[in-house]
C-alpha cells in the first residue's frame, strides 16, 4: 500500500468544480441528517461550533469539501460509488455518490488491535478511545486514497495511445505551438493514435481552444483534461501520472512543459522508457534562471531517459555544455516548423509594404505581438511608448495580468487582444514589428511574423540568430536596465522608420527566406521521423 | 512438529532493528493462537541482509522459531521465495517484520481456504488494516471523536469477486497487502519478480497480485481479521519505491480497458 499521509488529507479536494446545485440533491442531504451525529460534529470541530452554524449544513457546504469526517455517516465517491453492497446511490452535485450510516468499528477486530498493544504502545497514539472513530478507506476507493476516479480516466481513452503528449495548457503560445506541430508531424508520418494530456487546465477553462489555428493538430489527436478526469488531486502526482502511463504503455512520451509531466518523467523515467520513446522539450535558461524555467531545473533529471528536445541552438548548446557527457537519449535540436505564406499572399504583402511610403519623421506605427507579460518586455515596451509619445503601438497577444497594471495604460498604446491567427491578420498598416522579450527559445511569433512583409526590430535573445541574420531584421541587444534597453530599441526604431519602402520590402522578403530555409513543413516531418523512430 | 504443517508462517526480517521486537511478539500471539486452535504451525523468519540488531532481535525474542534463515538476495520478493523453498507447510503465510497481526489471523484465513465452499485457487487477504502513525502521539485524543489531524486510519480489504470490482484499479495503486495467506503450489507457481533497478520495475507484492489476479486466481478477505502497519515517517517499502521511481510489473499483455464503454453504471439505486 502506498501513499498513507495522502490518504489522511485525501478529501481536501474532493467535489468537481461544478455549480452549486444543493437543491437538486435533496436526498443526500436528507439522509445526512437522518444519520449523522450533529454533536459529535460539532465535538470534533470547535471551530464549525464557535461560529454556530449549523453542523449539517457546515458539512454539506463545506466539511465535506474540506475533507472533514461526519459521525455517523459513511461517503464514498468515484469508481467504488457504483460498485459494492450495502451502500446507498445518490447524486450530489451532479455526481454519483454512496453512503451509509456509519457501521460501528467492529469490536471484533477492535479488541485486536487493542490486544496487541501490549507489544507496541504505539498502537494507541491516536488515543485508545478513538480508535475505532477513525478515518476509513476503502482499498479500492482510489478517488478517496489517492484522488483519482478509475473508472472516469479509463473511460476518457477510447484506445491505446501510440503516443501521448502531455502539455499544461492549450493556450495561444510558442511552445503549445511546438507541440501541435510535433502532433501533425507525428500523425502524418504514421505515429498515432495519439492522446493529448491536459495537466493544468480544465476543459472549461480551455474552451475556445478549438477556434485558435495554431492548435489546429490537435483536433486530430485525443485530448484529455488530467484534472477533469481525476476528479480529485491525483491530477498533481507524479506517481499517478507515471502508473497511467505504464498502464497505456505508448510507443512515445513527449513532455512540454508540464511540471507534473516532467516530475514524472524523472521520476519513473527509468521504467517508462523501457517501452517508450521520451523527449522532454527544453526551450530556455531564462535569464539568470529568473522564473525558475523547467529548462533550468529539469533537464539533469530527465535526461537519463528521455531526449532532451529544444527548438534553438543556444539552448543546445547550453544543455550539451552542462550535460553533455550523460548517459540517455541526448539532446537534439528540433527547429519548429513555419505554416509558409503562399506566394500569392506574400506578394501582396510585398507589394503594400513597397506602397506604403511616410514621410520622414511622420509618427509611426508599431505591432507588438506577444504574450502581455513582464518577461516579454512590457516595461520596455512601456518605456518606448512613453518617449515616442507620437508614435503609436498596437499590442496583440492575451494576458493574465491587467496591462494597465504593466504601465501599458498609455494614450498610444492600444491593446488589440489575442490574434486567433497571426498568419492571417493585416500588418500593412504598420511599419515595423517590435519583438522586445527579455529571454526566449524560439520564438514562434517572430516566426510567424517573417511572413508578414515587415520589418522586424527583434530582441537579440534565444535562437533568432541561427535563423535570421541582419538582412532580415534589426537586432537589438537588451541593455543593463530598461534605460539602456529604451536608447537601443528607440535607435533601432528610428533605423527602421528611416528606411525607404524598398528596403522595408527586402527585409521583408529576406527574413521569409531565411525563415523557411531552415523551418518550412518539409524539414520539419524530416526531423521528426528521424528523431522518434518513424523512417 | 508433523511431517506436513498446516501452515508455514514466514516473517522476512532486513534492517527493522527494535521494531522487530513487537513484531516478533504478536506473530507469537498468532501462532500460539493457531496452535491453540488445533493446527500445526511452522513458524520461520528470513533475515535478508540484516544488521546485527536485527540479527540479536531475531535470536532473542524469536527463539520460539522454528528456523531462522538468513539469506543474502537484497530484495524482498527474492526474501519471500528463499521463504517458500525453505517453508513445509500446506499453506504459506508471510508477514513483515515491522507489522504486527490480530491474532486470529492465521487460524481464521485457514479455516476460510479449506472450508467446503472455499475456493481452490484462492489468496487470503486479512478483513483490515490498521494503519498506525506513532507521530499521532501529538494528536492525541482523550476521547471517541479522534483529534482532527489525526494520521492513523483504516483500511478494508475488498475481495475481487465483489459486485462491481473492477480489476484494472490495480493498474494505478495495490489493493491489498503482502501480508497473504495462499496455497504453497500457488507460491510455487507464482515465485516474487525480483525489483528491476535498472529498468525500473519492481514493488513485488504489488505485481504479485496482478500476475495471480490476471491468472484467474482471486483474492478474497478473511473476516474479523487485521492487520496492523506502522507508517514510518521514513524508509517505508512504499516510500522507497516511490523515491526509487518503481513502477509495478505488469503481466503479460495485460491491459486496462478503455473507453467510454467501460464506465461503471450510475445511478442504478439511486434514491
Amino acid at each position: 500500500m502506498t501513499s498513507p499521509f495522502a490518504l489522511a488529507r485525501s478529501v481536501a479536494v474532493r467535489l468537481r468544480r461544478r455549480a452549486p446545485e444543493l437543491a437538486s440533491d435533496p436526498a443526500f442531504a436528507t439522509f445526512v441528517r437522518e444519520v449523522g451525529d450533529a454533536v459529535g460534529y460539532l465535538q470534533a470541530n470547535p471551530d464549525v461550533a464557535a461560529a454556530r452554524i449549523d453542523a449539517y449544513q457546515h458539512w454539506l457546504e463545506h466539511g465535506f469539501r474540506e475533507g472533514r469526517e461526519f459521525p455517523g455517516l459513511e461517503v464514498c465517491r468515484g469508481a467504488a460509488a457504483t460498485s459494492g453492497t450495502g451502500w446507498r446511490r445518490f447524486t450530489w452535485r451532479g455526481e454519483p455518490i454512496a453512503a451509509r450510516a456509519r457501521i460501528p468499528f467492529p469490536a471484533s477486530i477492535l479488541g485486536q488491535i487493542m490486544a496487541q498493544a501490549r507489544h507496541d504502545p504505539a498502537i494507541l497514539a491516536p488515543g485508545a478511545d478513538a480508535i475505532g472513530e477513525l478515518r476509513r478507506f476503502h482499498a479500492t476507493d482510489l478517488l478517496d486514497r489517492d484522488g483519482i476516479d478509475i473508472a472516469r480516466v479509463l473511460a476518457a481513452v477510447p484506445e491505446r495511445p501510440a503516443a501521448v503528449f502531455v502539455l499544461p495548457f492549450l493556450l495561444s503560445g510558442g511552445a503549445e505551438k511546438y507541440a501541435a506541430d510535433l502532433v501533425d508531424a507525428l500523425a502524418t508520418a504514421g505515429g498515432g493514435p495519439i492522446l493529448v494530456l491536459l495537466t493544468d487546465q480544465t476543459e472549461a477553462e480551455a474552451r475556445g481552444w478549438e477556434d485558435l489555428s495554431i492548435l489546429a493538430p490537435f483536433r486530430q489527436a485525443k485530448v484529455v483534461f488530467w484534472r477533469d478526469v481525476c476528479d480529485g488531486f491525483g491530477h498533481s502526482s507524479p506517481a499517478t501520472l507515471g502508473r497511467f502511463l505504464n498502464a497505456l504503455r505508448p510507443d512515445r512520451i513527449v513532455v512540454v512543459n508540464s511540471r507534473v509531466g516532467l516530475e514524472t518523467v524523472a521520476k519513473f523515467g527509468r521504467g517508462l522508457g523501457q517501452f517508450a520513446r521520451i523527449a522532454c522539450a527544453y526551450f530556455s535558461m531564462g535569464r539568470n534562471a529568473i522564473g525558475a524555467p523547467y529548462g533550468a531545473r529539469f533537464p539533469r533529471r530527465t535526461l537519463p531517459f528521455a531526449l532532451a528536445l529544444t527548438d534553438n541552438d543556444p539552448m543546445a548548446e547550453t544543455l550539451r555544455g552542462l550535460y553533455g557527457e550523460m548517459p540517455g537519449p541526448g539532446i537534439a535540436m528540433l527547429p519548429s516548423r513555419i505554416a509558409p505564406a503562399d506566394e500569392a499572399t506574400f506578394g501582396a504583402r510585398l507589394s503594400a509594404r513597397r506602397a506604403r511610403a511616410l514621410p520622414p519623421g511622420a509618427p509611426r506605427r508599431w505591432a507588438w505581438v506577444s504574450r502581455v507579460e513582464p518577461f516579454k518586455g512590457t516595461a520596455l515596451l512601456a518605456a518606448l511608448a512613453q518617449s515616442r509619445p507620437a508614435d503609436r503601438f498596437d499590442v496583440f497577444g492575451p494576458w493574465q495580468v491587467e496591462p494597465r497594471s504593466l504601465g501599458l495604460g498609455l494614450p498610444n498604446i492600444t491593446l488589440k487582444g489575442t490574434l486567433p491567427d497571426v498568419a492571417a491578420a493585416d500588418f500593412s498598416a504598420h511599419d515595423g514589428f517590435l519583438f522586445t522579450s527579455l529571454f526566449e527559445g524560439m520564438p514562434n511569433v517572430v516566426l510567424e511574423m517573417s511572413q508578414q512583409a515587415i520589418p522586424m526590430v527583434l530582441a537579440d535573445v534565444g535562437g533568432l540568430r541561427g535563423t535570421f541574420d541582419e538582412r532580415a531584421a534589426v537586432f537589438v541587444r537588451h541593455g543593463a536596465n530598461t534605460r539602456e534597453s529604451l536608447t537601443a530599441f528607440s535607435a533601432a526604431l528610428d533605423q527602421v522608420a528611416a528606411m525607404t519602402p524598398e528596403e522595408a520590402a527586402a527585409m521583408g522578403a529576406a527574413a521569409r527566406d531565411q525563415a523557411l530555409d531552415r523551418h518550412s513543413p518539409d524539414a520539419h516531418a524530416r526531423s521528426v521521423a528521424t528523431l522518434f523512430g518513424l523512417t | 512438529m508433523t511431517d506436513t504443517p498446516d501452515i508455514t508462517v514466514t516473517v522476512i526480517l532486513h534492517r527493522e532493528g527494535p521494531l522487530a521486537l513487537p513484531a516478533l511478539s504478536s506473530m507469537h500471539d498468532l501462532v500460539m493462537r493457531a496452535r491453540a486452535a488445533g493446527l500445526a504451525v511452522e513458524a520461520r523468519a528470513v533475515l535478508d541482509r540484516p544488521d546485527d540488531l536485527t540479527r540479536r532481535m531475531a535470536a532473542t525474542r524469536g527463539n520460539w522459531l522454528d528456523a531462522v534463515q538468513e539469506v543474502s538476495v537484497g530484495d524482498l520478493g527474492l526474501a519471500r521465495n528463499a521463504g517458500v523453498a525453505a517453508a513445509h507447510g500446506r499453506f504459506l503465510a508471510f508477514l513483515d517484520g515491522d507489522d504486527l497481526w490480530g491474532e486470529d489471523w492465521l487460524h481464521l484465513a485457514h479455516r476460510a481456504a479449506t472450508a467446503a465452499n472455499a475456493p481452490p485457487e484462492a489468496i487470503w487477504h486479512p478483513q483490515s488494516l490498521y494503519y498506525f502513525v506513532e507521530g499521532d502521539f501529538d494528536r492525541h485524543s482523550t476521547h471517541e471523536m479522534p483529534h482532527a489531524a489525526a494520521q492513523s486510519f483504516h483500511m478494508w480489504h475488498h475481495a475481487s469477486d465483489t459486485p462491481g470490482f473492477d480489476r484494472d484499479v490495480l493498474f494505478l495503486n495495490n489493493i491489498w497487502t503482502a501480508n497473504v495467506f495462499a496455497r504453497r503450489e500457488i507460491h510455487e507457481r507464482h515465485p516474487y519478480t525480483a525489483v528491476d533497478r535498472s529498468r525500473g520495475f519492481g514493488v513485488e507484492d504489488w505485481s504479485w497480485h496482478m500476475e495471480t489476479l490476471w491468472d484467474g486466481l482471486g483474492h478474497f478477505v478473511v473476516p474479523d481479521t487485521v492487520h496492523l502497519i506502522r507508517v514510518k515517517d521514513a524508509g517505508s517499502l512504499g516510500q522507497q519505491n516511490t523515491a526509487e521511481g518503481l513502477l509495478p510489473h505488469l503481466p503479460p499483455g495485460a491491459a486496462p480497458r478503455l473507453g467510454p464503454q467501460r464506465s461503471a453504471p450510475q445511478g442504478a439505486e439511486a434514491v
